[in-house]
């Protein structure tokens, strides 16, 4: 199959000669297998975020709504158990499964803030550098290339996610194991699906956006202006169409145009996976009697969610090219 | 055996064609492939490596088909492109050893590989540093590096001296005729610089619009007929070339110092004459040599 | 035209250039250096792109730096790709010559003619994005000779051309140069400046390094041991009988073929004097010799490394 001269390498130079060739010669040695090569360009990115000082103080930050809600739990365990009823137990079998969404909720903005850190770069770096030819003369495919450069992104933000969940809920099955955590089963599948739907979320809008960038810097920005802008005229159009309703206090109507932008999406379809309930103070007057807001429709969320994830892929798939093409 | 070819071989960018119907064979050995810009030398590279494919006609590179065996081929092939490539926040050990692991290498084996090839290709010490303080003789040497870590059977260099100085460029020329030379690896040099492949090469190919033109071992193509000598004098001297005419010479082509001279089947020794007729007009013959074609006649005729 | 009376830039520590004294008239200057010897610095100097930090630079007698007069009368072909991928070649060099003073009357013909010149009249109505390096190096160059300028500078112009493009370009940057304009070209390919000038100006790390006639230097170099390589089938005996001169140093037969013979010596002028006489002389059938000490390429490495 080799074209040219073989040489027999693989014997050592001692054995010919007591002096060793020291010359460009072959490489033979043994090589994985293809099924790898993914992990090796996702492993490359991940390294990267890592060596970066502000990342750990970013993880560090987005861990703070889950060491919040950890402190109170503990403060409440120090007070009596009529009060610990009063605050904790208001009657409801969700009520671990709300306190996680709810410190879910809040380390979303930094999660996102954590996918630019590893993500922006991803493939920008590489079109402004020429590297992506380079890379796609070796012998990986294209959606290697790309699964690794998402991949990269979604393990980062999975763990991220996942590892303060999973802290504030050993501390809660050493805490609470009789004070009804164990009727929420499910809850560990819950915390995984949502750190899940988060990280897959996060990897494609962010790897989307890059693979259409030339610089880091213009796809981090676009990346953070694309999602705080879909939030702002979220908000805007929520406070339009609903102006009636809040004025008179109802803060549970349109919670649907409420959630209609990235963050609201993928928090939409974590809250349907939680499946909790989220209690506000009731209307004016009525402060102590709260209300409660149910997550949006499922299936809306869902869709919305899968477009922008199939979305975030496909538009890097159809950007990602070893040969620039000349038009004209 | 052919190291890569192309059989009746189109291509096309949209609606645009690049290649219209190619057929040639890459020889073993090492092989400059030249022709004018948009001769469509990079597309017939981009195809053999399966980045873009053929409207019709094949594509084979060691034996492979470039449509079906797009993987396999790249594994033995090396791509030093023509642009500058280089991540920020990379040094070189960690780039090249990076482009190994994606062609399959483990990462051990990637590391200490890694590392012969950038000594080989001579970059010392300097692989330690971020690429972005790299030199562009070290960047081009960097491209080398990560063309060979995987031990490729072949080798395409596009334009491996675009940028360098004329050290740089000596020294890139000197890699390039070194890993040709028995070193079981094939090399397919694209240059527009033709005295770089004068250097490096032993066969040329050469297509024009889409079509190849003329291939052939160089020193065949670079022999001129009849006697004729190149000589170059010290100081451009009319009374050389009117000494050299009235011995029955006659001049082929001169340019600044440097001429050359056709002497008819009669001369026995032309060295001789030349040595009379400096003798005679007093000037300064600095060097005397049979007279080859420069690649640059061969190019222009072909494409001419 | 252009004087550099000991002229120094520097930017923050870095240094481009250090006192560099030189002049450069009509005809074509070729300015040569290794990578990041000053070149494109000095280029900046005389364009007026840059204000010296010390010492004085003039063009046709004035001060370049922000000079509008200066600047309509100079043509100028940067090394950096040009970014105008949106334009047409026509519109590029239009653009180009309305900024460098050409009243719109005259804009249209003067730019037919200046992309005739440089071979892109059939592309021109195509827009730069869809360009090979080649054609885009093409329209720079016409861009930079639209306003037949006195003086034209021009940084490696021959970047991505291709060799018939090469041949072409510089057939055009002679004939500019024996109409009595000034060129300066920057170019890394020593054996296609040689082809187009014998005039060089040499840079190294930001300091002059050698300034005139290529013989010239070559002959001060001359003095230095210099090597001539010699086929004779009696390379034995040539050997010998070369020996008895008393300039040259040594004479060392090839390990390979006994027919190839390298000779060092010290007056190289002399030597190249003597062969002819001692070949007819003697009767040595000499086939060829050259000295890989001779081209513009060993020129640039003795003072480079020197």
């Amino acid at each position: 199959m080799t074209a040219g001269p073989e040489k027999p390498t693989d014997s050592p130079a001692s054995v010919v000669s007591p002096i060793a060739d020291v010359s460009y010669r072959h490489y033979d040695g043994p090589l994985h297998s293809r099924a790898l090569r993914w992990w090796i360009v996702a492993l490359a990115g991940i390294r990267q975020a890592l060596r970066k000082w502000w990342f750990w103080l970013l993880v560090m930050v987005s861990m703070a709504p889950y060491a919040f809600t950890g402190l109170l739990l503990f403060v409440q365990t120090r007070l009596g158990a009529d009060v610990q009823q009063a605050m904790l137990g208001m009657g409801s079998g969700a009520r671990f499964a709300s306190l996680f969404f709810q410190a879910f909720d809040g380390q979303l903005f930094w999660l996102m803030v954590i996918g630019l850190t590893v993500g922006a770069a991803s493939i920008a770096a590489d079109n402004r550098t020429n590297a992506l030819q380079v890379y796609l003369a070796k012998p990986i495919t294209k959606t290697d290339y790309l699964l690794g450069k998402w991949m990269g992104v979604f393990v980062v933000v999975f763990v991220a996610a996942l590892l303060p969940a999973l802290l504030l809920f050993l501390y809660c099955m050493l805490s609470f194991w009789r004070e009804g955590f164990t009727r929420e089963p499910w809850l560990i599948i819950k915390i995984l699906g949502a750190s899940a739907v988060a990280a897959a979320g996060y990897a494609s809008l962010v790897v989307g956006i890059s693979a259409w960038c030339r610089s880091a810097m213009v796809s981090g920005a676009l990346s953070a202006g694309v999602y705080f802008a879909s939030s702002i005229i979220a908000f805007v159009l929520w406070a339009t169409l609903h102006l009636r309703d809040l004025r008179a206090g109802d803060m549970t109507a349109g919670v649907l145009v409420q959630n209609a932008s990235l963050s609201g999406v993928i928090k939409s379809v974590a809250w349907n996976i939680y499946d909790v309930a989220i209690r506000m103070p009731g209307r004016p007057g009525r402060m102590f009697t709260p209300v409660e807001i149910h997550p949006p429709e499922l299936w809306i969320m869902l869709t919305a969610y899968v477009a922008i994830v199939v979305g975030g892929i496909i538009g890097a798939r159809i950007r990602i090219r070893a040969v620039e093409v000349i038009s004209g | 055996m052919s190291v890569a070819s192309a059989t009746d071989l189109i291509v096309k960018y949209g609606s645009k064609t690049a290649i219209s119907g190619l057929t040639l064979e890459i020889p073993e050995g090492s092989v400059g492939l030249l022709g004018p810009n948009g001769a469509g030398k990079t597309t017939l590279l981009k195809t053999w490596l399966g980045f873009v494919r053929p409207y019709a006609g094949s594509a084979t590179v060691l034996g492979m088909s470039a449509v079906a065996d797009g993987l396999r081929i790249r594994q033995r092939i090396g791509l030093m492109p023509e642009q500058d490539c280089h991540i920020p926040g990379m040094n070189a050990v960690s780039f090249v050893s990076y482009t190994g692991e994606l062609a399959g290498m483990p990462g051990s084996q990637a590391m200490r590989r890694a590392h012969e090839v950038l000594e080989y290709c001579g970059l010392g010490e300097a692989r330690y540093r971020p690429i972005e303080t790299y030199s562009t003789g070290m960047r081009q040497r960097i491209k080398l590096a990560q063309a060979l870590v995987h031990g490729p059977r072949l080798l395409l260099l596009d334009e491996p001296t675009n940028g360098l100085d004329p050290e740089g460029r000596a020294e890139m020329l000197r890699l390039v005729r070194d890993i040709s030379r028995d070193k079981g690896l094939n090399v397919v040099v694209c240059s527009h610089l033709l005295p770089d492949v004068e250097e490096t090469c032993t066969h040329v190919v050469v297509v024009r619009a889409g079509q190849m033109v003329t291939q052939g071992l160089v020193d065949d193509l670079r022999r001129t007929g009849g006697r004729q000598v190149d000589v170059e004098l010290r100081e451009p001297s009319e009374a050389f070339l009117d000494a050299v005419r009235s011995a029955g010479a006659q001049i082929v082509s001169s340019l600044g110092s440097r001429c050359r001279i056709g002497f008819p089947e009669s001369v026995g020794d032309p060295a001789r004459e030349v040595f009379h007729a400096a003798l005679g007009s007093g000037a300064q013959v600095r060097s005397l040599k049979p007279a080859l074609r420069s690649l640059e006649d061969v190019f222009m005729e072909a494409v001419g | 035209m252009i004087t550099l009376s000991r002229a120094s830039r520097w930017y923050g520590q870095v240094i481009g250039i250090n006192d560099v004294s030189c002049e450069i008239g009509p005809g074509l200057t070729a300015l040569l250096g290794p990578n990041g010897a000053g070149k494109s610095t000095l280029m900046k100097l005389v364009t007026g792109q840059l204000r010296p930090t010390t010492g004085d630079v003039l063009v046709f007698r004035e001060r370049p730096f922000a000079n509008t007069r200066v600047f309509r009368r100079i043509g100028y072909c940067p090394e950096i790709e040009s970014c105008y991928e949106d334009m047409t070649g026509r519109e590029f060099v239009s653009m180009l010559a309305a900024l460098a003073g050409i009243p719109s009357s005259q804009r249209a013909s003067r730019c037919a003619d200046a992309l005739e010149l440089v071979g892109m009249t059939a592309a021109a109505s195509r827009k730069i994005g869809g360009y090979s390096k080649g054609m885009r190096q093409r329209v720079k160059i016409a861009q930079a000779i639209v306003h037949d300028p006195d003086l034209l500078i021009l940084d490696e112009p021959l970047n991505g051309l291709d060799p018939v493009g090469r041949r072409e370009m510089t057939d055009l940057f002679v004939k500019l140069a024996e109409s009595g304009k000034c060129v300066v070209v920057s170019s890394h390919i020593l054996y296609e400046v040689e082809q187009m000038t014998r005039r060089i100006l040499l840079i190294d790390r930001g300091r002059m390094r050698a300034m005139g006639d290529v013989y010239q230097i070559r002959a001060l170099i001359d003095a230095h041991p210099h090597r001539v390589a010699i086929t004779c089938p009696e390379a034995r005996r040539l050997a010998r009988r070369l020996l008895e001169f008393p300039y040259v140093l040594s004479a060392s037969l090839d390990r390979a073929d006994d027919s190839r013979l390298t000779v060092e010596t010290r007056q190289p002028d002399q030597f190249y004097d003597d062969l002819p006489r001692l070949a007819l002389a003697d009767g040595y059938q000499v086939t060829e010799f050259e000295s890989p000490d001779n081209n513009l390429e060993a020129v640039f490495r003795y003072l480079v490394k020197g």
